[in-house]
């Protein structure tokens, strides 16, 4: 994210021409940042939040560029554009979407939609896990009646409740069989805090 | 499609509305597992089909269990075995096998795959037994995190969850924090020899302890 709140989205891509054209379609709503190889691609992808990942490319692959983004720990969605629709295999090799090439205008950008609500349900359920903890621990430690009477714990219970009807409205992605995946991926492998 | 979800006999409290999950709790002398297989038997009754995620059980333990309470032979089109169990066992409702209770990627794609074939306005019931298992096996955080996740996606396609777990066997603070993620909580307990059951969460509060 910008200072002024855009997304920023990385385009990773070989060909000039095409990585013009997704310039052209997405500057409007978002910060681009462009490269045209793998190694430039892993220079500029700290602080982005989508990356847009051919896959064949020259050099380091569209593969190798994703596991490195994750060993590093970049909390960034990846779209790989890809010819081939690879069914939900992608969620086993660590992307989060993708996009069949050549992508059409109104799918490019739908796809960093989604991906970045997905972001967003990812850090409600952290943040209503965080509060879930907090009440867990107070129904430890104190009486039901001292909690009755606890205008924080109210708080806490409204602000549980409010938090996961937010979420309920981002959740509706789930249906789909990737978001589902790639969601549940991202929030049980490597999540302990 | 948009028929509440009848719960059966077994479980106390009115119907759910589509895209509710409710948790069901209780030691073992409750058999929360053989109450969350009444509510399937409620839905496998008006054709309804369940996708069960069998962490304790292989799918032929839970094929005999379910015979042994109920008199309706399962079809195996209707009654579908995530088996994460770890233990094998011939049976035609075994639809997917997942290693192991910790691969929880595996036994979501386990669910994708085993409601492939039922159309998205078929109202079906999805059951985790139990949640108890994942827990053992994992963390709370990602236990969490899982559940938060498959639940959204029932609620996401009207269906109905059936989760249990046995609150004896962890901390409080680990169950205080599952339970916010329902909409129902139903808590079994064994007084002087007598099941009983309540509802927990809503508008109202608990509901009395009913024998049942």
């Amino acid at each position: 994210m910008t200072d002024d709140g855009r997304p920023v989205v990385l385009v990773v891509e070989d060909q000039p021409d095409v990585a013009e054209t997704y310039e052209l379609w997405l500057a409007d709503e978002y910060e681009v940042r462009r490269a045209a190889t793998g190694e430039e691609a892993l220079s500029l992808v700290e602080g982005t939040d989508v990356v847009l990942l051919d896959r064949m490319m020259p050099g380091l692959s569209g593969d190798e560029v994703l596991s490195e983004i994750r060993a590093r720990g970049v909390d960034c969605r990846v779209a790989m554009v890809s010819a081939v629709d690879p069914d939900f295999d992608i969620v086993e090799m660590g992307f989060d979407d993708y996009v069949t090439k050549p992508p059409r205008r109104e799918d490019l950008l739908g796809t960093i939609e989604d991906l970045l609500e997905r972001s967003e349900y990812q850090s409600h359920v952290r943040r209503q896990r965080s509060l879930a903890r907090k009440k867990a621990l107070l129904e430890d430690q104190k009486s039901p009646e001292e909690l009755a009477a606890s205008d924080a714990f109210q708080d806490l219970l409204a602000e549980i409740e409010s938090l996961r009807e937010e979420t309920d409205e981002a959740s509706d992605q789930l249906a789909d069989d990737t978001a589902f995946l790639a969601t549940l991926r991202d929030l049980t492998e490597d999540e302990d805090d | 499609m948009t028929e509440d979800f009848a719960l059966g006999d077994a479980v106390p409290g009115p119907a759910v509305p589509p895209g509710s999950n409710v948790l069901i709790t209780g030691g073992r002398a409750t058999a929360p597992r053989r109450v969350a297989l009444s509510v399937l038997a409620a839905g496998l009754r008006e054709e309804q089909p369940a996708i069960v995620v069998s962490a304790d059980r292989s799918a032929r333990q839970l094929e005999r269990e379910y015979g042994e309470s109920f008199e309706d032979p399962l079809d195996p089109d209707l009654f579908r075995v995530v088996n994460c169990s770890g233990n094998s066992g011939d049976s035609d409702c075994e639809r997917e096998w997942v290693s192991s209770p910790s691969d929880l990627t595996g036994v979501g794609m386990g669910v994708v795959k085993a409601g492939r074939d039922i159309g998205p306005d078929v109202p079906t019931r999805v059951a985790v037994l139990s949640l108890s298992t994942i827990l053992q096996y994992g963390t709370l955080d990602r236990t969490f995190n899982f559940t938060h996740v498959l639940a959204g996606r029932i609620a996401a396609e009207d269906r109905l969850g059936v989760f249990t777990m046995d609150p004896t066997t962890h901390e409080d603070r680990a169950v205080n924090s599952l339970t916010t993620l329902f909409d129902r909580v139903v808590e079994l307990r064994e007084a002087d020899g007598t099941r009983e059951g309540r509802v927990v969460g809503g508008p109202r509060g608990a509901t009395a302890w009913t024998p049942f």
